[in-house]
């Protein structure tokens, strides 16, 4: 098969996921008790206007119908109004989602880097007390509940250092006399590709506690992931081989076997980017960071259901990609493997 | 014999340094940056503030939620209410004076004259009559609250006269603070798609500059508002979206922000010891309470709901949820809001042994019932004070089952099939607008298919009562008359016990010390709104 | 037989132990091995007497803290290797004396492509630039009888068959120009008829390349039909050494005798378990002659003390007290072996 054959093959099928997905979302947002036309129509509204809001929004209708209608558009791109912002729900995501990501992604390189890093640093110096401390490190990062970590990292780096932003995503005096143009909606890369420096720092700087507060368990699943995978690796014939040779350590455990020992890493870090990007709703709450997942919270206390369909549909679509970039990325790491 | 060299570890180390190193720079640096900052407004010109208001909607005929906030700014009634305590119930906005005709049928408002709208439009009578046309029209957010008003009559350029279909107390209406705005014919063009974009178009002393959603809004004066500006006044409002209550308070103790809307109430006295900062503490129309659901049985008894009104632990509550910043409600409408009965109907007291006395005299000498109770997940104070009550009824042997439910399924619960509505339902209630008989009226007059009569309790007697009272409101002879009848419905409420009245919540705020708030900063009649031009430095 | 003169490396009793759960493994036991340039020394003994351990021990490539060499001397062109320096060693290996081991599958990353990974080697011991190192690369391909061409190269080792992958790991071993193979039973898990392609190429590239080899085996006939010289190893020592007809047709060791006795010429490893007795236990190994147990011919002396070798014949070394004494050799004063032409070392000298 060739490789777009292949692609082809699972983008088609993950069409069908996200129908399945869709049809779920639909079932289970609908079926608890929950009153849409009340939350269009917001607080303290009339039974008149909750009635009218009912017909307007077509929900007099059998559910089954308002599901036909809902998939329709959706076929259609019409992902529906949100109940609350009364937007429509593609674009509140597209608003939202550029700033998730730039948390996400930077979380996810950083607790990449470091968590293959310890974990190879591990695997090679099994049972010494580097093992010890990195291992106690990664078990921290993997059971510290989140909102206890973010405490910490607030106190640390702003209560007793006074070095980092507590939340939000500028200073306000910054963002006022140094205003980013928003080109990929990310602003810390928007600052960077304008030149815009004060801003870049400001937006960097207010990045590193969600970021760090986000990566923490990713980091801990990667090195323990990474450790294991390396020590598997570091016992093949073909890493006594390649030392019979002279070929150097370093080399060894970062080029030979590491390379070997990635197929398995690649899939925990796809399961930590769609576990970050659920991870991420609660890290942005605290951090007052205005991404997908203050949307997504501020959607599903409301029961706005156009709107937590819109971000699950997205969830799983952002999970599917990543499942298939992980799938591709392993074939391209290991030629052994057959895409089929 | 080849020892593993020791570059691995090196490179670990070398990675984590790297980072580090980055970190500190990008740290450091910045510690230059946000000093350095030039621009176009110096910093003592921009008043800094956290709020977790977002914004539904940006119509102003529409918008009824937590963008009050901004909409109280941009835009202006005809007419304000006064805090509790001031000489007159209220002062002129965009009308100069009213009257209203002997039959309370119709009222007349004389506009303000030389004021524009942001788009330069000039305000008067066609405005008014656009403005509230099409606030009816739309029939969105609190539109209901202009039903009565038959027609909207341009008298003269400005004059207008409001002809109503039964008399009430319109003057509380236009100062109401949703549904009361004036804003722009000139929008008649545009689609709600425009307007949710972030745009307005009032008379307010302050203009939208720029709209991040859920992020960051701007305001700047407002250059033509005919109001006066002084020099300590800020140029340039930055609301930043924030919505925990800890996040607030550290930036807030970072003189990153200058106000933080929202206090945890348990950090109360930790704010107030910080020698930068003032917390602010106020009446509000914050009131909670709790309905019996008079259909369930045993609770379609007056006297089990009697006793369980004396089982209520008021003042622990307070205490509890509250962190004593509350007062124990007199009926449902706070005190200090028109038509309080002032301290003439007696209220329930925590008292076990009337309460044990009165469920015997019910048929439950020993309680040995279980009743269900919903509140909203998202209430802090709800959720803190559910327990207190449970305890509390568990002395008088009345189970209580607590569901903690998210808001929309607690309404869309107390809403469905009788037999699965909950026994007792917790609500945090605030009024529409400054009158007390949105309380009385929405909670407690019969429905046809329930809404917030969540008692589900039907009374012709009381029915009728609130109706006279509402009307004698409507003309100022009339108050004395009608404050009576209304002392009289509240009376019964007590006594039929409906619900339990918790307490009148106080509001809380905190600010730092280098700004300071007017007076009229803060009005219960606008709950939540600060009014940016009372902020000075 | 080549014209063997100078010696290549010569192991001077190595004893070497492991730190194991069960308690100290004296794995190998006074060692004495000689491999001069040019020549193949076939290494043969039952499974678990020492054989691979040997050929780690030469390359450093035991994991410390678990292996520790007590005692000896591993002189490669007269250096000490094991003074060198973890560094020093990592660029001896390789480029002076490599090694490949039995399963080239395993012993080749299936990540990267073949030609990748001989190039890569190149470019380590050589640092040449990339084009000089892929000229290298084609030549080890040709050296090893590969085609020298981009398929080869890009090729993934699952992409070649069992026989082609020896050849490969070979390319990789020599492409640097390595004086000494050690070729840990190269040929085990290969087809019979694969084995003698694999068993050819060494020689060819001992005639063209001159490269010296130690061929670790259990098979004797494979020995025997590849090797110039052969070492007898049993529980961690060489107990017997020779020229191969030497060795084969006229064995002095007890255990040699056993061996070659119970096996005709051709059978292989699961056969050598047929003399009688077990395998010892180097935790707590017989002591004396660490043979005795088993053998046939043991003598009081035996299990007291450790033979030393004596000269059975010219070139021809043998450890056992019955055979010093029985076919009337000399048991004078231990003489390690030694090159048959080197000036001064046949008068049996002491070491
Ligand atoms: N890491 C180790 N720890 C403990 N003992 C070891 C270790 N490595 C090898 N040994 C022991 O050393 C002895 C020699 O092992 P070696 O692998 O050299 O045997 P071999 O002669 O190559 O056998 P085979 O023909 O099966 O390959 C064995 O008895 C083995 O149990
Ligand atoms: S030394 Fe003794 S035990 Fe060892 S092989 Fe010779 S005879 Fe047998
Ligand atoms: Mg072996």
């Amino acid at each position: 098969m060739t490789i777009w054959a292949y692609v082809v093959r699972r983008i088609a099928l993950a069409v069908l996921v996200l129908f399945g997905v869709a049809t779920i979302t639909f079932l289970m947002v609908r079926i608890v008790p929950s009153d849409p036309a009340a939350v269009y129509v917001g607080s303290n509204a009339r039974p008149e206007q909750i009635a009218q809001a009912r017909r307007d929004l077509g929900l007099d209708k059998p559910l089954y119908v308002q599901y036909g209608i809902y998939m329709k558009n959706l076929v259609k791109g019409d992902w529906g109004d949100s109940l609350r912002t009364k937007r429509p729900v593609l674009n509140d995501i597209m608003h939202f989602l550029p700033t998730s990501l730039e948390l996400i992604i930077t979380a996810l390189v950083v607790a990449t880097i470091v968590g293959v890093i310890f974990g190879v640093t591990t695997a090679h110096r099994k049972g010494t007390w580097i093992d010890l401390v990195m291992r106690v490190f990664s078990t921290g990062g993997v059971s510290i509940p989140a909102f206890w970590l973010a405490l910490m990292l607030q106190i640390a780096f702003f209560r007793v250092l006074h070095l980092l932003p507590v939340a939000g995503q500028s200073d306000i005096f910054v963002a006022q006399a140094h205003p980013i143009t928003a080109i990929t909606g990310m602003p810390v890369v928007d600052a960077l590709i304008t030149g815009n420096w004060p801003a870049f720092t400001d937006s960097a700087r207010h990045l590193v506690l969600p970021m760090l507060c986000l990566a923490a368990y990713p980091m801990g699943v990667i090195m323990r992931m990474t450790r294991s995978s390396m020590l598997e690796a570091m016992g093949n014939d073909y890493i006594r081989m390649a030392r019979a040779l002279g070929v150097p350590p370093r080399t060894l455990l970062y080029k030979d076997a590491l390379k070997n020992a990635f197929g398995p890493v690649l899939t925990v870090i796809g399961l930590t980017f769609a576990y970050s990007l659920t991870g991420t709703f609660f890290v942005e709450l605290i951090f007052a960071w205005p991404g997908l997942g203050y949307y997504a919270t501020t959607s599903i206390l409301s029961m706005d259901y156009p709107a937590i369909m819109g971000v699950t549909i997205m969830v799983a679509a952002a999970y599917v990609l990543v499942n298939l970039a992980v799938d591709l990325a392993q074939a391209f790491l290991d030629p052994r493997i057959a895409l089929s | 014999m080849e020892r593993w060299s020791s570059r691995p570890g090196r490179v670990a180390i070398t990675a984590v340094l790297v980072v580090t190193v980055a970190l500190l720079a990008v740290v450091l640096t910045a510690g230059c940056g946000s000093s350095n900052t030039s621009g176009t407004a110096p910093k003592a010109d921009i008043l800094r503030l956290a709020y977790t208001s977002t914004v539904t909607t940006w119509d102003p005929s529409a918008s009824y939620s937590t963008e009050v906030v901004y909409m109280a700014n941009l835009y202006e009634p005809l007419l304000y209410a006064n805090p509790p305590g001031s000489t007159e119930p209220f002062s002129p906005a965009l009308a100069t004076s009213w009257e209203v005709a002997k039959d309370g049928l119709s009222w007349t408002f004389h506009l303000r004259q030389g004021v524009t709208f942001h788009d330069g439009t000039p305000f008067n009578a066609d405005a008014v009559k656009y403005s509230i046309d099409r606030t009816k029209k739309l029939n969105l957010g609190a539109a209901y609250l202009w039903a009565p008003v038959k027609e909207v009559q341009v008298v003269d350029p400005y004059t207008v006269k409001m002809l109503l279909t039964y008399p009430v107390a319109l003057d509380r209406i236009a100062a109401a603070s949703s549904g009361s705005w004036m804003f722009s014919p000139a929008t008649a063009v545009k689609s709600s798609k425009w307007w949710d974009a972030g745009h307005e178009d009032g008379t307010g002393p302050w203009t939208l500059q720029s709209y991040k959603p859920n992020q960051e809004l701007v305001f700047v004066r407002n250059p033509k508002w005919w109001g006066t500006w002084s020099d300590n006044q800020y140029q340039k409002i930055v609301v930043e979206i924030v919505a925990e209550a800890g996040t607030q308070q550290q930036e807030l103790e970072a003189s990153q922000i200058d106000y933080a809307g929202l206090v945890a109430r348990d950090q109360v006295d930790a704010l107030a010891a910080n020698p930068n900062i003032d917390v602010v503490k106020g009446q509000s129309w914050n009131s909670y309470l709790m309905f019996f659901n008079t259909q369930h049985k045993p609770l379609d008894n007056v006297k089990v709901r009697q006793a369980l009104s004396y089982a209520v632990p008021y003042q622990d509550i307070i205490t509890v949820a509250a962190n004593g910043l509350g007062t124990q409600s007199k009926g449902p409408v706070p005190v200090g809001l028109w038509p309080n009965t002032q301290g003439t109907v007696t209220q329930y007291t925590t008292d076990l042994t009337k309460a044990k006395q009165l469920l015997s005299d019910a048929g439950y000498p020993n309680g040995g019932f279980t009743l269900n109770l919903t509140y909203a997940a998202e209430n802090t104070l709800e959720n803190s004070f559910a327990p207190v009550i449970k305890e509390s009824f568990a002395k008088i042997g009345v189970k209580v089952n607590i569901q903690k439910l998210l808001w929309n399924q607690q309404w869309a619960k107390a809403k469905g099939p009788i037999a699965q509505r909950q026994d007792l339902f917790v609500l945090l209630w605030w009024p529409s607008l400054p009158d007390g008989y949105d309380n009385l009226n929405s909670m407690f007059r019969p429905e046809t298919s329930p809404a917030w009569n969540l008692a589900y309790w039907y009374n012709t007697d009381f029915d009728k009562l609130l109706t006279e009272a509402y009307g004698l409101s409507a003309v100022p002879s009339g108050l004395e008359q009608s404050q009576q009848k209304y002392n009289e419905a509240q009376a019964m409420l007590v006594d039929q016990a409906p619900a339990a009245y918790l307490f009148d919540a106080q509001f809380v705020v905190a600010k730092l010390k280098t700004i300071a708030l007017g007076t009229e900063a803060i009005n219960p009649n606008y709950p939540q709104v600060l009014f940016w031009t009372k902020v000075t430095r | 037989m080549s014209a063997a003169t100078a010696e290549l490396l010569a192991i001077h009793d190595l004893r070497l132990q492991f730190r194991s759960m069960r308690g100290l493994v004296k794995a190998l036991d006074g060692v004495e091995l000689t491999v001069h340039d040019g020549e193949i020394l076939g290494l043969v003994g039952e499974s678990g007497c020492g054989k691979t351990i040997t050929g780690l021990a030469v390359l450093g490539l035991l994991q410390r803290p678990q292996a520790e060499i007590t005692s000896g001397a591993i002189l490669y062109r007269g250096d000490d290797l094991l003074a060198k320096t973890d560094a020093q060693m990592q660029k001896l290996r390789g480029r002076d004396i490599s090694m490949v081991f039995q399963d080239p599958l395993a012993s080749l990353n299936p990540v990267f492509a073949v030609g990748n990974q001989i190039e890569d080697v190149v470019r380590l011991h050589k640092g040449v630039s990339r084009k000089e190192a892929r000229e290298t690369t084609y030549k080890a391909l040709a050296s090893v009888g590969l085609p020298p061409d981009k398929d080869t190269f890009k090729r993934y080792p699952h992409q070649f068959s069992g026989g082609m992958r020896q050849r490969v790991c070979m390319a990789m071993a020599l492409a640097c120009g390595s004086p000494l193979l050690i070729a840990d039973e190269p040929t085990t898990a290969l087809d019979v008829t694969i084995q003698a392609q694999i068993l050819n190429l060494l020689l060819k590239l001992r005639a063209e390349l001159d490269v010296a080899q130690i061929l670790i085996t259990h098979n004797v006939g494979v020995a025997a039909q590849t090797c110039d010289r052969i070492a007898v190893m049993y529980a961690g020592s060489v107990v017997e050494e020779g020229p191969v007809s030497e060795v084969l047709k006229r064995p002095h060791h007890p255990y040699t005798i056993a061996l070659y006795q119970c096996l005709p010429h051709g059978r292989t490893a699961a056969e050598l378990q047929t003399i009688p007795g077990t395998v010892p236990d180097l935790i707590d190994p017989p002591t004396g002659c660490r043979f005795h147990p088993r053998c046939s011919h043991v003598m009081e002396i035996c299990p007291t003390a450790k033979p030393q070798p004596v000269k059975a014949a010219e070139r021809h070394w043998v450890s056992c007290f019955w055979a010093a004494e029985g076919a009337g050799l000399s048991a004078g004063p231990f003489r390690p072996p030694t090159p048959p032409d080197a000036p001064g070392t046949d008068d049996g000298a002491p070491a």
